[in-house]
């Protein structure tokens, strides 16, 4: 055959004839590109890999789009009758599908680097499992490239053998796995004797690629041949007995054979019969690799190996093929020349006629829950990763339901078919991302696996009358809608359940914020923000280098003195910029114990001039520190201020406390201590900033400690909603938790005990029980003596507000000489 | 064949497997309510369980309004030790503050081959610097180590005070390093003594790394035994100081008792409405249906097959917990052959307390194997110090009252001496002493929890026994 004497016009009319296919796998790739990326799974495989798929999808689809279509619609006859060629004819739909495939590829790899050139975070290509076998920068390039064009070569033939789409489409399935099973086959013959998930079967690719091009060349070889005898004139049967009828020359079956059936038996036959041979090659597709799986399995446990074996992923896929492909049969065979009009005209019930086709179908899809689960059962741990049969239906039934959707809605079986698999995958993801991210409840789960199967049931009349108006198309829009508004609208519902703060609050923090210089941009707040000291900077770290924590000059040891620490400090403070300081909790720990220590010293040694004036530069370092994290716009550090200035209140209201200390400190430190009104501002102003602070921050920035720094444990119906909805849940509940504190600063000096226990249990939103409700309750701090006892308990923001300590702290006011 | 038996066999094909579907769903989840009542059962059982006394007291204490002046007390006097170990330049006891310094002076004090400089590796200087700074926090822990040891006599619950017992034991570190670098060997031995004392204070129940601390104590003394520090009497009185210092079958017990509640009372916020009350309500909604309550069973009797662990001061208990964890890593955990009806929720299953006990026995079986370890190479350092000479074999030992049983370890192999060569004349080269079996006897157990996570990895390393190393070193004073 010469190809230049090809039409060129027959080129574009296959061409054209192929343009549907090819939009369509474009749209579905995309769309589980999107799906896989919301998702948001850890996957080493790149998103981008998908693009790889669009020729080899093409490949499988391109010979029943081209052939078999033809063959059902039978303008197949139509074209011979024109003046071409058979051989020209076959060629034609060959070299116009060669065309788009080549094209596909040069599109598909552009898109590749163009997205990966723009966007590399989000469409990246590198960090692949295992750099030797990268799709597109190895040599296994080369393997997908002849691997789709080996694809494209078995669905031409399979397409000109078969009379059906489906018979064609799951035969090329079979074919396609040909090069791999022979592949197996022949290591096996090297080397036998070796478990089935063994290393010596692992794809090597001289060995890949020669299967491969061998059965190319069988394929080849054999497509002309295929072809030609499709196209060859049909021969009249000889008939011996010229006077038996052709309508008695059909197979036996219980209409012909026996009584008349009722309606309902009558139509599981008619539907038995019509599908029987794509139903046995779909039982062949799920039992093949459920066999292979079980022996697998027992080789693995034989073998002592327990490792999860390739067996198992061949298993998986089959039996999704296998299910998804019989959705996709619950209404391809009645669409078929119009054989759905039968009952239409006849007045049947769309109920009964949905129910008779879902019967078989679910049959299947029944047994194969029950299989996978038996497979499941002998192989895996019992653990967190172990797959419920109740989770395992449900993907079944996701399967099911959305293949048979899109069957119904495209009528078309080559879409069908090349369709069916990517939605349930994109229909899986997203019922997973509803499931995990927003977390709906069981009984939605449940509506949403169920509507696709509703929409077929509710479209049933006009599909059966083939009345592809508006009305149809929208009723199924308006199906979708619902499958995606259902997760969002809960989302909605849980989000704004949760309390929050008023708006009038809101503006009033908002005003005092912007009036301490907040600005309403968020990465501009750095002159508001505390200097960070971790005592990781005193220490005299030989092997770590110190220039990471201090400038030189303020660099202080671990034997350095509080007033050098105090001089290094107020340096800091200086150059910073910032505002007040911010200490870890154990380094607040630790400043409290080295005025316990100075304390001991000087009473073992009470005449000890250097262990007096040691204590006093102790408490003079902390009464700064006190000072700065008062001066700190973040709201934990006026938390830590609370317990810095009962640390200090403890020393004052010792017995002889004014002489240890001496006046001119202890004046300065009780004027600190008594001036309530002053700390009240500085909550006031630490919780306006930090709120508003938290209020500019994008979403994913409001971690749970963003806050001004303070935690807001996140207790509300923590058993019943999880994922993403409870964590988006969370600047509302933080909000209310602001706005509690806010009302708690004014209300809370006059406020009774009991009250301000009932305040500060408001600041998280709710509880499931008593013990957590006594969980966040505050360990107030009386009596200063006791606050090594008690800060380490649990320390929740607001805990030390107007508590015992502050009286004693506003009693030293008379105490100041 | 018959038209009807066609039609009831299409029918069959038809409806049958759905209903083979409902029913095995049906099976399931009455297996499931079934299991379900037996957990709420067990969990209650297990919430009765007696808490000891200690811990009991300790907990209504912590939570008790009222704050005794004991508490405070010990609570101001952690504060201290904190801020002592911040100006001893920020140690832990992840530090191993006395093990490391002990390293770095042996390796300054003796030259293995004068070719290899060691300046490179330890700085004398550095390691003055670091000796003369635990010398000051040494001197002012003075007071803090006289309290440490009050507490320990007059109120010794109160002991248990929790977080802070790793702070205490590194702060008796630093002074026993100071001691021990000063020759001053009252301090060193009460230092000792201290540390065992603290590390056994701690109440199993709060702490699970308690048969770890004491292990600490007893590397802390072999690491000494490098050096030509301690007399024949003084190993004589560390051997009385550092037996039996836990009763292993009451650690045994406790250790059983809290593990049988952990996951019971994991597992009752999935069955019941609140944590507290006994009466509580069984609890139940839709998402008590992500709990698989075959599974939560089958972790409840679990535990009772680690509760028929009896056995202790032996081989057994070692081989058991192996057995065990290896039972538990394979699938035999999994009892239902048709899988879980219900997805087991992740969180129940990450809580595999049960392979927790396993690991405590095995971490308090291999301590008890240090001290044996230990008592046998002090022996043989008592050996040189009457004899002037190692012992060519262990059976030597024999003389020095050693009985044949001492001389094995709790596998019942006997133990072996292995003498670099050269030791009977240079006194600085090492005798080193390797337990029989304690590589070659848990080859699995290294793979399995090699594979395991970081935590198998950690804690069973440190606790199979290295071989302890013995000699007569001179210290070397450093000098910045």
């Amino acid at each position: 055959m010469n190809i230049s004497t090809l039409h060129p016009q027959w080129i574009r009319k296959e061409l054209r004839q192929l343009v549907p296919l090819v939009l369509t796998i474009i749209v579905l790739v995309l769309v589980l590109m999107v799906a896989s990326m919301l998702t948001e799974q850890q996957s080493t495989i790149s998103p981008m890999f998908l693009f790889i798929a669009i020729p080899a999808l093409f490949a499988v689809g391109a010979g029943a789009m081209s052939v078999s279509q033809e063959k059902e619609t039978r303008t197949l006859a139509w074209l011979t009758s024109m003046p071409i060629s058979p051989n020209q004819l076959v060629w034609s739909k060959l070299v116009a599908a060669i065309i788009c495939w080549a094209a596909l590829w040069v599109l598909s790899l552009s898109i590749i680097f163009i997205l990966n050139a723009v966007t590399p975070s989000l469409f990246w290509l590198h960090n692949f499992n295992s750099p030797d076998n990268h799709p597109i920068y190895s040599r296994w390039f080369f393997y997908w490239l002849v691997n789709s064009f080996y694809l494209l070569v078995c669905s031409f033939a399979t397409a000109w053998y078969f009379r059906s789409t489906m018979g064609a489409l799951i035969t090329l399935m079979i074919l396609a796995a040909v090069p791999i099973v022979l592949r197996f086959i022949g290591t096996y013959i090297q080397s036998p004797g070796h478990a089935l998930n063994s290393s010596v079967y692992d794809p090597k690719f001289l060995a890949s690629m020669l299967w491969l091009v061998f059965s190319l060349a069988i394929v080849c070889w054999r497509l002309p041949i295929i072809s030609r005898r499709s196209l060859a004139p049909v021969q009249a049967p000889v008939n011996l007995n010229p006077y038996q009828s052709a309508a008695l020359d059909v197979s036996p079956t219980p209409q012909t054979l026996g009584p008349v059936q009722g309606q309902w038996t009558a139509m599981l036959w008619q539907f038995f019969q019509q599908n029987r041979t794509p139903y046995l090659i779909l039982f062949a597709i799920g039992i093949l690799p459920f066999l292979l799986a079980t022996v697998g399995i027992i080789d693995n446990t034989l073998s002592n190996n327990h490792s999860s074996s390739w067996v198992h992923g061949v298993f998986v896929i089959g039996t999704f093929l296998a299910t998804v492909w019989t959705g996709v049969l619950v209404f391809h065979g009645d669409g078929i020349h119009e054989r759905i009009r039968f009952f239409s005209d006849r007045g049947v019930h769309p109920i009964k006629v949905w129910l008779t086709r879902q019967a078989f179908p679910l049959a299947f899809v029944c047994v194969a829950a029950l299989c996978y689960r038996v497979v499941l059962g002998m192989e895996e741990k019992w653990g967190d990763s172990a797959v419920s049969l109740t989770a395992l239906l449900a993907t079944m039934v996701i399967n099911f339901g959305f293949s048979q959707w899109v069957s119904q809605v495209t009528r078309n079986p080559i879409l069908g078919v090349i369709g069916a698999p990517i939605m349930s995958l994109a229909a899986m993801a997203f019922l997973a991302w509803a499931v995990t991210f927003i977390g709906i409840p069981l009984l939605m789960a449940l509506l949403m696996l169920l509507l696709p199967l509703l929409a077929t049931l509710i479209s049933m009349r006009d599909w059966m009358d083939r009345r592809f108006g508006w009305r149809y198309w929208l009723r199924h829009v308006a199906f979708l809608a619902v499958l995606i508004a259902l997760p969002l609208g809960y989302w909605y519902r849980v989000v704004v359940s949760v309390p929050t703060m008023p708006v009038a609050m809101q503006l009033e923090m908002t005003q005092l914020a912007r009036s301490l210089g907040v600005k309403d941009d968020p990465d501009s707040q750095h002159n508001l923000l505390p200097l960070h000291v971790s005592m990781g900077w005193f220490v005299d770290s030989e092997d770590l280098s110190d220039v990471n924590y201090a400038p030189d000059e303020v660099r202080a040891t671990a034997e350095s003195t509080p007033k050098e620490i105090l001089e290094g400090l107020k340096l800091r403070v200086r150059v910073n910029g910032g505002r007040g300081i911010d200490l870890s909790d154990s380094d607040m720990l630790e400043f409290e114990g080295r005025i316990l220590l100075a304390l001991q010293a000087m009473q073992t040694d009470p005449k000890s001039e250097s262990a007096q004036q040691d204590y006093r530069d102790e408490l003079e370092l902390l009464y700064y520190l006190a000072g700065q994290l008062r001066r700190s716009y973040t709201l934990i550090c006026q938390e830590k201020a609370d317990i810095a200035e009962i640390a200090l209140i403890r020393e004052l209201t010792r017995p002889t406390a004014k002489q240890a200390i001496g006046a001119e400190l202890y004046r300065s430190i009780a004027t600190l201590v008594s001036d309530r009104e002053a700390r009240m501002r500085s909550r006031r102003e630490a919780l306006a900033v930090s709120w508003r602070i938290f209020d500019l921050r994008l979403d994913q920035d409001r971690t749970s400690g963003s806050l001004g720094g303070a935690y807001f444990p996140n207790s509300r119906n923590r058993k019943t909603d999880f994922g993403y909805a409870a964590s988006r849940n969370y600047n509302r509940h933080v909000n209310h938790g602001a706005a509690v504190l806010w009302q708690y600063l004014e209300a809370g000096p006059t406020a009774s005990r009991e009250q301000r226990r009932d305040w500060l249990a408001r600041r998280f939103a709710s509880f499931d029980s008593d013990e957590e409700f006594n969980y966040y309750q505050p360990h107030w701090i009386d009596y200063p003596a006791e606050i090594a006892v008690l800060y380490r308990r649990h320390s929740w923001v607001g805990n030390q507000w107007f508590a015992g300590w502050e009286d004693i702290g506003e009693s030293l006011r008379s105490e100041i000489p | 064949m018959n038209a009807n038996l066609r039609t009831v066999g299409l029918w069959t094909l038809a409806i049958g497997p759905a209903l083979g579907l409902l029913l095995t769903l049906f099976a399931g989840t009455w297996r499931d309510i079934e299991a379900r009542q037996r957990v709420i059962a067990e969990i209650r059982a297990r919430k009765i369980i007696d808490l000891p006394p200690s811990i009991r007291k300790l907990v209504e204490e912590q939570n008790s309004p009222t704050i005794s002046e004991a508490r405070r007390q010990i609570a101001d006097l952690t504060v201290m030790v904190t801020a002592l170990l911040g100006q001893a330049g920020h140690v832990n006891s992840i530090n191993r503050v006395g093990s490391s310094l002990l390293s770095e002076l042996a390796m300054v004090s003796v030259e293995i081959n004068p070719a290899s400089d060691y300046s490179n590796v330890i700085s004398e200087a550095k390691l003055a610097r670091k000796l003369a700074k635990f010398e000051r926090v040494a001197k002012q822990a003075k007071p803090l180590i006289a309290e440490l040891n009050r507490w320990k006599t007059e109120a010794p619950e109160k002991l248990t005070e929790g977080l802070y017992v790793d702070e205490i034991v590194t702060l008796i570190e630093v002074d026993f390093v100071d001691a021990f670098y000063r020759s001053d060997h009252e301090r060193a031995m009460s230092d000792i003594r201290l540390i065992a004392d603290w590390a056994t204070k701690i109440d199993p129940a709060f702490d699970y790394y308690r048969t770890n601390r004491l292990t600490h104590v007893y590397v802390l003394v072999a690491d000494t035994l490098r050096f030509d520090f301690w007399t024949a009497d003084q190993l004589v009185a560390l051997v009385k100081m550092l037996d039996s210092p836990i009763d292993m079958r009451i650690l045994n017990d406790r250790l059983r008792t809290t593990d049988r509640r952990a996951p019971a009372t994991h597992f009752q916020q999935y069955y019941f409405q609140t944590d507290t009350s006994e009466e509580a309500i069984p609890y139940f909604s839709f998402s008590g249906l992500m709990v698989d309550s075959v599974y939560a069973d089958d972790m409840l009797r679990s535990v009772e097959d680690e509760a028929k662990i009896t056995a202790f001061d032996t081989g057994i208990i070692a081989d058991q917990a192996i057995q065990l964890e290896k039972k538990q890593s394979a699938p035999d955990l999994n009892r239902n052959p048709g899988g879980p009806t219900f997805p087991v929720s992740p969180i129940i299953s990450r809580v595999n307390h049960s392979q927790q006990l396993p690991i405590k026995m095995f971490e308090a079986a291999m301590s008890r194997q240090w001290y044996r370890n230990l008592v046998v190479a002090m022996g043989l350092k008592r050996y040189w110090l009457l004899q002037k000479k190692w012992p060519t074999e262990i059976a030597e030992l024999r003389e020095f009252g050693f009985t044949e049983d001492q001389l094995k370890d709790i596998h019942g192999e006997p133990m072996r001496i292995d003498i670099a060569s050269g030791a009977e004349q240079a006194r600085e080269f090492p005798i080193s002493l390797f337990m029989v079996g304690s590589e070659q006897q848990y080859p699995d157990l290294r793979v399995n929890y090699l594979t395991g996570g970081w935590y198998w990895i950690s804690s069973f390393r440190n606790a199979i026994p290295p071989p302890i190393q013995v000699s007569q070193m001179p210290l070397k004073r450093v000098a910045e």
